[in-house]
């Protein structure tokens, strides 16, 4: 399951931080009216042009893993959650909260070093309280 | 287009061949595949390898094993679905007349570690290694949301476990010989929590070969051939998840259009083999083939419906969680297993009654294969 045509690098556009928010980088199709994620010149549906749209700050959570293996690009044991994201459900590390299915969650940064340089990434942050 | 026929099907047991190539193992399995059907290498007009990482001459030097005969020798890969792309593209050849007899082989002689480590390794920060989508993150997603939706116990997804070693364990050929208990299952680590380490399949070696033949290359076996009622090979539309994932819907959409082709519905079926590469997998399929209504998968598994022996038995091989998952000759394995029940040549793992089967496989980010067998 790799993805070898995304973007390399967060440079390329997929996310838009101002100071400590962040936001993913999206197309909207005008045709289809539905976002889609990552950013691509053409709409993934109908093939028509897309333009630049930022996703929602916030999503709802799909599903999560606790990974206790060295399988992610994080230290185990870590947190993977799938967030519902203005209809596009976007994956990655959540930083706190336990990842119950509907909660809500925030996009942050989140500076990884990748090979000695300094990459600003993203992460999810649980808002709703955790299930009793 | 001509009717296709399966003329023979060898099989290496599946494990770990550390001192060997995965050329070598295919060319056991494809020996093996053509004494079963009775055809000299001579005849073999097309040969078609698929692995998804044995090097690049790994189908000539397959050839080589054999007779340098002038044939076309190709690859085609497609992660976890390679040997069932083998298949479908050797059925199209004789479908087609290019060609009245082709081996697809599918064989991998696996590098160490696991692929989910080995995709790891691959991945930097990038947004797929941000995003934290791997095999072992995805299927302990899937399960997540399938406890959640459908309220399914652990002891369910076990019990797949359970059943498919108990096939396995009557099965030379596969790579995990032994049973285990739902106790075993559940107090296994747990690696992708809610997974556990006992449902995801293995790391493997071996090899896996389907001789597929026209009607008048099949004449001497009698009808011992099964005949090959569909072949079909479709991706994913675009869905919510989008580079990330796979949209598991698509594994009803390749079912039903084998369905359509073959002219036969899901209450016909009397063998089923899917990509179990985890306990959940095995239930979303059975939904998506139509066996049962959404969110029934785990009254079937309850109540041994899939066991062999029940109404259709799923995954009598052992599936990919115990007879093993090599990569390329996943999905010929699953073609050598129908063809031996249909044969009646199960031993001791034979479902009774079988006539018709299913192979079906998902490959990597959303290819999905699909044939129906039956004799």
């Amino acid at each position: 399951m790799t993805a070898a045509t995304l973007p390399r690098s967060f440079d390329d556009g997929v996310l838009h931080v101002e100071r400590d928010t962040a936001r993913l980088v999206g197309g909207w199709c005008p045709d289809c009216r539905k976002a889609a994620f990552p950013l691509t010149p053409v709409c993934p549906r109908c093939g028509a042009g897309t333009r630049r749209r930022l996703l929602a700050a916030h999503g709802v959570v799909y599903a999560r893993a606790i990974i206790n293996a060295p399988v992610t690009i994080y230290p185990a044991p870590t947190t993977i959650v799938q967030v519902d994201i203005d209809g596009v459900r976007v994956g990655g590390m959540l930083r706190n909260g336990d990842g119950r299915i509907g909660a809500t969650v925030t996009i942050a940064p989140l500076v990884m070093d990748s090979s000695g340089e300094q990459v600003t990434a993203y992460c999810f942050d649980q808002q709703d309280p955790p299930d009793a | 287009m001509r009717d296709v026929f399966v003329a023979g099907v060898g099989m290496t047991k599946f494990g770990r061949y550390p001192n060997l190539h995965g050329s070598q193992l295919g060319a056991e399995s494809l020996r093996l595949a053509l004494a079963d059907a009775q055809i000299p290498f001579e005849r073999v007009q097309l040969l078609i390898g698929g692995h998804v990482d044995s090097g690049l001459n790994a189908t000539l030097e397959l050839l080589h094993e054999f007779a340098w005969t002038g044939i076309p020798a190709y690859t085609v890969s497609a992660a976890s679905a390679t040997g069932s792309m083998a298949t479908a593209s050797a059925f199209r050849a004789v479908a087609t007349g290019e060609a009245d007899v082709v081996a697809a082989v599918g064989f991998e002689r696996m590098l160490s570690g696991s692929f989910a480590t080995m995709l790891v390794e691959q991945s930097g920060v990038d947004l797929h290694g941000v995003s934290g989508f791997t095999p072992l993150s995805t299927f302990g997603m899937l399960k997540h949301r399938r406890m959640h939706d459908y309220g399914e116990s652990d002891e369910t997804f076990a019990k797949v476990v359970v059943k498919n070693f108990s096939n396995a364990a009557r099965n030379p050929l596969a790579q995990r010989q032994r049973t285990v208990t739902v106790d075993e299952v559940l107090a296994s680590p747990l690696v992708a929590d809610p997974l556990h380490k006992l449902e995801l399949c293995p790391v493997g070696d071996g090899a896996a070969t389907v001789v597929l033949a026209s009607a008048d290359a099949v004449g001497h076996l009698r009808g011992r051939a099964p005949k090959v009622l569909a072949s079909v090979m479709v991706s994913d539309h675009y869905h919510p998840l989008g580079p990330f994932g796979v949209d598991m819907n698509t594994a009803g959409r390749a079912a039903y259009a084998a369905y359509e082709q073959a002219g036969v519905g899901p209450d016909d079926l009397d063998l089923v083999e899917v990509h179990d590469a985890a306990s959940v997998e095995e239930l979303i399929y059975c939904e998506q083939i139509g066996l049962c209504a959404p969110g029934e998968a785990g009254k079937l598994i309850d109540e041994a419906a899939t066991s062999i022996g029940g109404r259709v038995a799923v995954n009598s091989s052992g599936g990919l969680l115990a007879r093993g998952h090599p990569g390329g000759p996943t999905g010929t394995a699953q073609i050598v297993e129908i063809v031996q029940q249909l044969r009646g040549e199960a031993g001791d793992r034979q479902h009774p009654g079988a006539r018709t089967g299913m192979a079906h496989m998902l490959g990597g980010l959303g290819m999905w294969i699909a044939h129906i067998l039956q004799l």
